[in-house]
């Protein structure tokens, strides 16, 4: 370190502090973007850690409350499955047969996202404004017979799968498309069955899910990224960044490779809940 | 016989560790919320949160890099930071109903109190002077922004913010993270 940024190094610590105490003015976070790019060995969570040591610290010297029981089953329940659905590669895509008409086609039509009552916001907002969505590392999903077996797995055992047809899309290129999102909130697991949905390429385009939850967020949580290899019917996991609440509606966009973590659509293909 | 730690296990795929970091580390998450967010369904959807990122991150756990204490309360801290930032508001100390912790059982803090970085941060905050000692933990513990610590202890708002700063800057020296040049001589006082 040469003497000249000591200073600048300094003030990065003093942020980082900041940050770490809930005390970050808002008007200070492009500094603190400046600085940490200007000093590449200073790791974000040096004080978050330290942080957080000092709260367990404190935490010693008095009480611990117990969890409640509930909550801890919920959540040791959501964690297994989390847990199985993350072991081991994904392996390569692999169609599958239609196991019934698409219930998509028994739904009525719906000519704009924005007319659709009580969503409508979130889904204009998802166009009209770049979002910042809470997303963790890319991962791309693709169809498997383990998707296929989750998906009856989930369908059969779960208690509070939903499951929402895709409105008809309106997008050209994607009108074709049909299908359904299942979801269960208890195990935070879901799937997409999508039949007609338009070949990728990889290089150029993927598709990516986003999971509209108001009850959570005003942002759509980033619900994975996944390619679609062959015309048929295809399942696809849904990979939920954060915890979800209460779903209202689950749309595709085509996003660079990777994707992104600001989406400003078009939605191509969109699932609503009767809530929503 | 095995010798991964419980987030190792997790993030090798083994669901039998995902009851056992619960059960180690629960109350653990839970208490921290508790007290810094003060309001239950706060805490609730917080600790919802914090587990579901302990899951997802198991796979990145390096015990030569820090211990699980420090792993997971650091994600916690910053998911209950988030939840701050998304409420946009300082936590609810008007609706703390937070009488209900229970004397500490001895299963319960036994792997706080085995993690050496922990115990290092004791004896910081041990030789801290008392009055900054006080303003860290408002702060960091119990979740005071820092202008109600100003107006709680007559203070001027710079030196709360002086004091926090300095405080986990000197933390985070002791616990040998590569020190920032030039760092303040006075910390520790």
């Amino acid at each position: 370190m040469t003497p000249n940024n000591a200073p600048e190094r300094n003030r990065l610590y003093e942020l980082l502090a900041d940050e770490a105490s809930a005390a970050l003015d808002t008007s200070d976070a492009p500094e603190l973007a400046r600085l940490l790019a200007h000093n590449p060995v200073v790791a974000r969570d040096e004080i978050l850690q330290a942080a957080a040591l000092a709260q367990v610290a404190f935490l010693r010297r008095a009480t611990v409350s117990r969890m409640p029981a509930g909550l801890r089953e919920r959540l040791a329940s959501q964690g297994e499955a989390l847990v199985l659905r993350q072991r081991g590669p994904v392996p390569v895509a692999r169609l599958v047969q239609p196991e019934s008409p698409p219930a998509a086609t028994r739904q009525p039509a719906i000519s704009r996202w924005s007319s659709v009552n009580g969503i409508g916001w979130a889904l204009a907002a998802m166009l009209a404004i770049a979002l910042v969505v809470v997303r963790n590392e890319p991962a791309v999903f693709a169809p498997t017979t383990d998707a296929v077996a989750g998906r009856v797995s989930l369908v059969n055992g779960a208690s509070d799968v939903m499951t929402l047809p895709w409105a008809p899309p309106t997008a050209a290129g994607y009108r074709g498309v049909t299908g359904d999102v299942v979801w269960s909130q208890s195990r935070q697991e879901g799937y997409l069955r999508l039949a007609n949905m338009p070949v990728n390429d990889p290089a150029r385009t993927q598709y990516q899910l986003w999971i509209v939850d108001p009850e959570r967020d005003t942002h759509p949580v980033d619900g994975g990224v996944f390619n679609v290899s062959a015309t048929g019917e295809v399942i696809i996991p849904i990979q939920a960044k954060l915890l979800i609440r209460s779903p209202t509606a689950f749309a595709i966009t085509a996003e660079q490779p990777g994707g992104v973590v600001v989406s400003a659509g078009p939605l191509l293909v969109v699932a609503l809940s009767k809530a929503g | 016989m095995s010798t991964k730690s419980i987030l190792e296990r997790v993030g090798a795929g083994d669901t039998s560790a995902v009851s056992e970091c619960m059960e180690r580390y629960g109350d653990l998450v839970w208490s921290l919320a508790r007290r810094y967010l003060r309001n239950a369904a706060d805490a609730e959807d917080a600790v919802q949160d914090i587990f579901i990122d302990i899951w997802r991150s198991a796979g990145r756990y390096d015990h030569n890099i820090a211990s699980e204490v420090a792993f997971i309360s650091t994600i916690a801290r910053r998911r209950l930071i988030d939840k701050i930032r998304q409420a946009g508001r300082r936590p609810l100390t008007d609706s703390l109903d937070d009488d209900e912790g229970t004397p500490i059982d001895p299963g319960v803090p036994a792997t706080v109190e085995d993690d050496t970085e922990v115990s290092i941060v004791e004896r910081v905050l041990a030789e801290m002077d008392p009055e900054h000692q006080k303003v860290l933990a408002m702060s960091i513990y119990e979740g005071y922004s820092h202008s109600e610590i100003a107006e709680l202890l007559s203070l001027p708002l710079g030196t709360v913010k002086t004091r926090v700063r300095r405080g986990l800057i000197h933390i985070r020296q002791q616990l040998q993270i590569p020190p920032p040049a030039d760092s303040d001589q006075e910390l520790a006082g």
